[in-house]
C-alpha cells in the first residue's frame, strides 16, 4: 500500500451539535427507537413525517409518530414477532413502512427492506437467506408477489400490507391488514403496558439495526449487516458537517431499500429530528418537490439531468423576450453564480446584476423546480455532467457530489461547502479514512463500517480487513487539494504497456458529457497508448449540421465527415488538456480516435439493455477498427453485420477515417495556467 | 373510499334496479328499438351488446332520459318513470359516460371531475362567489369526493393538468372518474374501452370491476370487445335491428344461434 492517506476532520472540531450529543448517543440514546422515544418526550409536537393523501399533506408528531411506533410493535408482538427474527419490507416511500422499520426494531427484530420492483425470484432468495417469519408490504402488487412464492419459503409465515384497495377478496388466514394489526397492538399494549418500553430498553447500539441486500451486479445479492452504533454515528457526524438541524425538511423517494434513502430519510431523521415527507406517488414526484420545497435533498444525476431538460424544453417554447431574458441571465449566473454561491470575491457590477437575475429569473426557476429553499442538495451514484452540475449551483442551488456505499452507512467523501469541483467527490467526511491501495484502490474506514455480510463470511474477510478498512471496488486517484477522484470500477482499470493508469471509463465518462458524443468506447490495456471508437450523437449533431447548413443523408455520412471530425477533435483535445493536469493520468490522453458509421445498439449486444457499453464484445466485433487504431493507415474498411427489426442480417461496410489528436504535457498545462 | 350507496347482493335472489319493458322508439320512420324489455339488477354488470347500428347507444339515451320512448315503461327503483329528463336522471344516481369524450378540455383533471359535484351542491353561484360559511364547508365535502374519485383511479399526477392535453385512454379515465364522483348508484357506460390498446383495456376492466365490487355501484355498458364483455358481465342483453334478440349470462348468450347470425350473418338461400 502506498502512503496517501486522509481523514476528515475529527468529530470534536465542529461547532454545531445536533440535538442529541455524541456522548448522549453512545451511553443512553444508542438505538433507533431511543432516539425516537427522545424525540417524542421532548419534542412531541414537532411534525416528524408528512403524506400527500387525498390531495393534501397530512402531517403526524413525533408524538403521534411513537404512537403508531408502540401500536405497531405490539402489533407484530402478538402476532409473536420476537427478537433477532427478520422482518420483510416492501414497497415505495410510505410513512407505515418507516414506522414498521422502528416497530420491528423496538422488539429487536432485524428490518430488511427491499426494492419495490424486484420480482419474485429476487424476493425469494432475501426471504431464504434473511430466514423471513414476517413480510410488512404495500399494496396487493407485493403481496401477489408473495403469495406466488410462497410454497417455496417455508419460513414466511406472516404477510401485512398497508393498501387494502383490491385485496377484498383474499381470505387467506396470514394475510392482515395493516389497520388490524395497529388495533391489536393498541389492544396488546393496553394489557402489557410495560412490555414495549422494556423491549425498548434491551436494544444495545452494537444490535444489528438492519440488513441492506446490494443487488450484486455478478453473482448472488449481499446482506449488508449495520448496527444501530454506526449508522448513528456516521448519520451524526454528517449532519454537523453541513450543520443540519430540526427545522430541516427532505423527500423520500429513493428505494427504501437503498442505503442512501435508510440514511437520510430515516437515520438521519431520528438523529437530527427533521421532518421527512412522502409524496403522493411516485409519478407525482416533481410535483411534490415543488408544493414542499426541502432543504436537503438528494438524487441521482439522471433526476437533476430530468429537470433541466424538462425546464430546457420549456424554455424552448416561450417567447423570444422571455428566451433571451433567460440566455443572457443565465450566462451571467454560469460565469458569477458558482462563485458567489462559494463565497468568492465577485465584481461589485456582477453582484448587482446577478441580484437582478435572481429577481427575474433564478428566484421564480428554483421556486418552479421545488429548489427555493434547498440547503444542501446531493447528488451520487454516479459521475454527473459538468454543465448539469454547473446548471444548478449558478443558480444558487448549493448542489455537492458525494461518494458512499452500503457498506460506509453511505459517507464516505462528501464536497465541502466553497470547495466544490464538477469533478471530484470530495474529502472524506469526520470520523472517515481513506487511503489508496497500490493499484488505486480505494479503502476506507470509518465508525459507520458494516459489521459483517449475513451469513457470508468469505466475503466478509474478503472485504473488510482485520483493522476495520473496507475495500470499496473503485479506483480512485486524490488530488493535491485532497480530493478524491473516483474514475473506475478498480477491476476495469489497466495499466497502458509503459505502466500508465489507464481507465477506460473516467475517459469515456468525460467524453458522454459533451453534447456532440453519445457514446464512447475506450481503448488501452497493454498497448502503447489510448485510442476511442466514438459515436455521434444524431440528435445533436444533426442540429449543428442544420445550423451551418451541412446537408446529409444518413447517419453514415454525418459521421464520416471531416467537419464533424473536426468538431469532434475539438472535444477530444479538450479532455486531453484536462488528462494532462492530472499527473496520474497524463500518459493516458487519447491519440488517436475515430467515429463509428452505425450507432452502438443493445439490439446488436454492443450495449447493456441498460446502456452500458459491453468493451469486450465491441473489441472483438470492430477488431479490424482498433488493429487500424493502432495502425499507422489513417483510414480502415470495417463491415458488420446487422439484426434488422423482422430478424434479417445486413451487411454495412464502411470506410471510416482516423484521426490524430493534439497531446499534451503536463508542463505545457502549468505554463498555460 | 367512498362508502357505498348500495351494497352488493349476494346469494339468488336479485331486487331489481332497473325494469325496461316494451320499450319502442322511433324517430320519423326510423324504427331505433322495438318492443325491447330487460331489467337491470341490483349490483350488476350488465352489459348491452349488438352489431352497429343495433340500436345500443338509443337505449342508454333511452335510460338515461335524453330520450323518451313512444311507447313503454321504464321503472327506476320501483318507481315508473314519467315525463323524463337527463339532470332528472342524474339527481336520481344514473350517471354516464359518452361514446366520444365529452369532457370540458380546458379544464383540469380536478375541475372535470368536480362537476360531476355540480348537481349535489345545494348553495347559489353567489354563494360559492363568497366561498364562505356553508358553501365553503360544501365546496371542501365535495373536494374530498372528488379526491378519492382521483386516489381510485391513480390520475394523482395529472390532477392539475388540461384535460386536452392529455393522452386518449387517461381522458377516458377522467370521464370515468367525473361520472363517480356523483356516487352513482346506476352506471352507464358508452364503449368504455373504444379505442384503447390492450394495456389500458387492462386498467379499465379493472377500474370497473372495482367500482363494481368496492361501491356496490350497478354497471350497464355497451362494449364491443366480446372479451371484455364476456369476462366483465354477469349478464348480456343482445339487440340488432331495434330488438332483443338474446338475454341471459356470457354463456348462454354465446351459445345462442340468433346472436351468431346476428354477428356472422345468414346466408340467404332461396
Amino acid at each position: 500500500m502506498i502512503d496517501v492517506k486522509l481523514a476528515g476532520k475529527s468529530q470534536e472540531a465542529d461547532a454545531i451539535k445536533p440535538l442529541v450529543s455524541d456522548a448522549m448517543i453512545l451511553s443512553e440514546v444508542d438505538t433507533f427507537p431511543k432516539l425516537l422515544k427522545s424525540h417524542s418526550m421532548r419534542r412531541g409536537s414537532s411534525v416528524a413525517m408528512r403524506e400527500k393523501d387525498f390531495g393534501i399533506w397530512q402531517s403526524w408528531t413525533w408524538h403521534e409518530v411513537a404512537e403508531e411506533v408502540t401500536a405497531l410493535a405490539n402489533g407484530l408482538a402478538s402476532l409473536g414477532l420476537a427478537r433477532g427474527d427478520s422482518v420483510a419490507i416492501i414497497g415505495d416511500n410510505r410513512p407505515r413502512l418507516y414506522w414498521t422499520m422502528a416497530g420491528a426494531q423496538s422488539l429487536g427484530a432485524i428490518p430488511v427492506p427491499m426494492y419495490q420492483d424486484s420480482v419474485a425470484d429476487e424476493i425469494k432468495f432475501v426471504l431464504d437467506h434473511a430466514s423471513v417469519r414476517f413480510a410488512v408490504v404495500e399494496d396487493q402488487e407485493q403481496v401477489d408477489k408473495l403469495l406466488s412464492i410462497l410454497d417455496e419459503c417455508p419460513l414466511l409465515e406472516t404477510i401485512i400490507y398497508d393498501q387494502p384497495r383490491g385485496m377484498r377478496n383474499y381470505t387467506q388466514e396470514y394475510l392482515y391488514n395493516m389497520d388490524d394489526i395497529l388495533e391489536l397492538g393498541r389492544n396488546f399494549g393496553r394489557d402489557n403496558p410495560n412490555y414495549f418500553d422494556a423491549e425498548v430498553s434491551k436494544g444495545k447500539g452494537k444490535d444489528t439495526s438492519i440488513i441492506l441486500y446490494t443487488s450484486g451486479t455478478t453473482g448472488k445479492p449481499k446482506g449488508v449487516v449495520l448496527t444501530h452504533e454506526a449508522i448513528i454515528q456516521t448519520s451524526i457526524n454528517a449532519a454537523n458537517q453541513e450543520g443540519l438541524n430540526e427545522k430541516d425538511e427532505c423527500l423520500a423517494y429513493l428505494p427504501m431499500a437503498w442505503v442512501g434513502d435508510h440514511v437520510l430519510s430515516y437515520a438521519q431523521s431520528y438523529a437530527v429530528g427533521f421532518c421527512v415527507s412522502c409524496p403522493e406517488s411516485p409519478e407525482t414526484l416533481l410535483t411534490d418537490l415543488r408544493e414542499l420545497g426541502p432543504t436537503y435533498f438528494f438524487a441521482p444525476p439522471r433526476i437533476y439531468e430530468n429537470i433541466l431538460t424538462s425546464v430546457m424544453i420549456r424554455m424552448a417554447d416561450s417567447s423570444k423576450i422571455k428566451r433571451k431574458l433567460f440566455e443572457y441571465f443565465m450566462a451571467l449566473a454560469r460565469r458569477v453564480g458558482p462563485d458567489i454561491l462559494d463565497n468568492r470575491p465577485v465584481t461589485f457590477i456582477n453582484q448587482v446584476m446577478y441580484s437582478i437575475g435572481n429577481l427575474l429569473i433564478y428566484g421564480p426557476l428554483k421556486n418552479t423546480l421545488g429548489f427555493s429553499r434547498i440547503r444542501v442538495g446531493y447528488t451520487a451514484g454516479e459521475a454527473i455532467g459538468p454543465d448539469i452540475f454547473t446548471f444548478y449551483r449558478s443558480l444558487g442551488v448549493n448542489l455537492k457530489q458525494l461518494y458512499g456505499s452500503t457498506e460506509a452507512s453511505v459517507f464516505i467523501t462528501v464536497q465541502p461547502n466553497g470547495e466544490v469541483k464538477p469533478d471530484t467527490v470530495g474529502v472524506p467526511t469526520p470520523g472517515v479514512e481513506i487511503k489508496l491501495t497500490e493499484n488505486g484502490e480505494v479503502m476506507f474506514r470509518s465508525p459507520g463500517v458494516f459489521k459483517e455480510y449475513f451469513k457470508n463470511p468469505e466475503e466478509t474477510a474478503k472485504t473488510k480487513t482485520s483493522e476495520g478498512w473496507v475495500h470499496t471496488g473503485d479506483a480512485g486517484i486524490i488530488g493535491e487539494d485532497g480530493h478524491l477522484k473516483i474514475i473506475d470500477r478498480a477491476k476495469d482499470v489497466g495499466k497502458l504497456s509503459d505502466g500508465t493508469m489507464f481507465a477506460p471509463k473516467y475517459i469515456e465518462n468525460k467524453l458522454k458529457f459533451f453534447s456532440h458524443i453519445k457514446e464512447s468506447v475506450a481503448f488501452g490495456d497493454q498497448r502503447e497508448f489510448c485510442a476511442v471508437i466514438i459515436n455521434i450523437d444524431s440528435e445533436a449533431v444533426g442540429n449543428w449540421a442544420e445550423r451551418s447548413g451541412v446537408a446529409y443523408s444518413s447517419y453514415q455520412e454525418l459521421a464520416a465527415m471531416p467537419a464533424v471530425y473536426d468538431l469532434i477533435q475539438e472535444d477530444v483535445e479538450q479532455i486531453n488538456s484536462e488528462l494532462a493536469r492530472e499527473p496520474n493520468l497524463v500518459g493516458a490522453q487519447i491519440k488517436r480516435f475515430l467515429l463509428l458509421h452505425k450507432e452502438l445498439d443493445a439490439d446488436d449486444g454492443e450495449l447493456t439493455r441498460t446502456r452500458k457499453v459491453r468493451r469486450n464484445f465491441i473489441a472483438e466485433k470492430y477488431s479490424s477498427a482498433i488493429d487500424a487504431l493502432y495502425g499507422i493507415e489513417n483510414h480502415c474498411q470495417i463491415s458488420t453485420e446487422l439484426m434488422f427489426e423482422d430478424g434479417r442480417k445486413g451487411l454495412i461496410t464502411a470506410n471510416v477515417m482516423i484521426r490524430d489528436a493534439r497531446l499534451f504535457d503536463l508542463d505545457d498545462q502549468m505554463a498555460a495556467e | 373510499m367512498i362508502e357505498a350507496e348500495s351494497a352488493p347482493i349476494q346469494g339468488e335472489h336479485k331486487e331489481v334496479l332497473l325494469d325496461i319493458a316494451e320499450v319502442s322508439l322511433a324517430f320519423g320512420g326510423v324504427q331505433a328499438l322495438s318492443d325491447v324489455s330487460f331489467d337491470i339488477y341490483k349490483g350488476e354488470i350488465r352489459a348491452i351488446i349488438g352489431p352497429n347500428g343495433a340500436g345500443k347507444s338509443s337505449m342508454l339515451n333511452v335510460i338515461n332520459g335524453f330520450y323518451h320512448p313512444q311507447k313503454g315503461t321504464i321503472k327506476y327503483k320501483e318507481e315508473v318513470r314519467k315525463k323524463m329528463s337527463p339532470h332528472k336522471a342524474a339527481s336520481q344516481g344514473i350517471s354516464r359516460t359518452f361514446q366520444n369524450i365529452a369532457l370540458f378540455k380546458g379544464m383540469t383533471t380536478l375541475d372535470n371531475i368536480m362537476t360531476g359535484r355540480i348537481l349535489k351542491m345545494r348553495r347559489g353561484l353567489l354563494w360559492q362567489a363568497l366561498y364562505w360559511g356553508p358553501a365553503r364547508n360544501e365546496e371542501i365535502i365535495n373536494r374530498e369526493i372528488a379526491e378519492q374519485v382521483i386516489d381510485f383511479l391513480e390520475i394523482e399526477a395529472i390532477r392539475k393538468t388540461p384535460v386536452g392535453k392529455l393522452p386518449y385512454g387517461l381522458q377516458k379515465r377522467v370521464e370515468l372518474g367525473r361520472a363517480l364522483a356523483a356516487k352513482p348508484d346506476l352506471l352507464l357506460l358508452d364503449e368504455p374501452m373504444a379505442g384503447m390498446n390492450v394495456e389500458e383495456k387492462e386498467d379499465m376492466c379493472r377500474f370497473i370491476i372495482d367500482v363494481n365490487e368496492e361501491f356496490g355501484t350497478t354497471i350497464a355498458l355497451i362494449e364491443h370487445d366480446m372479451g371484455v364483455v364476456m369476462d366483465l358481465s354477469d349478464r348480456v342483453v343482445v339487440l340488432n335491428y331495434g330488438r332483443k334478440i338474446a338475454d341471459g349470462t356470457p354463456d348462454q348468450v354465446r351459445a345462442n344461434q340468433g346472436v351468431i347470425d346476428a354477428y356472422l350473418g345468414v346466408s340467404h338461400s332461396n
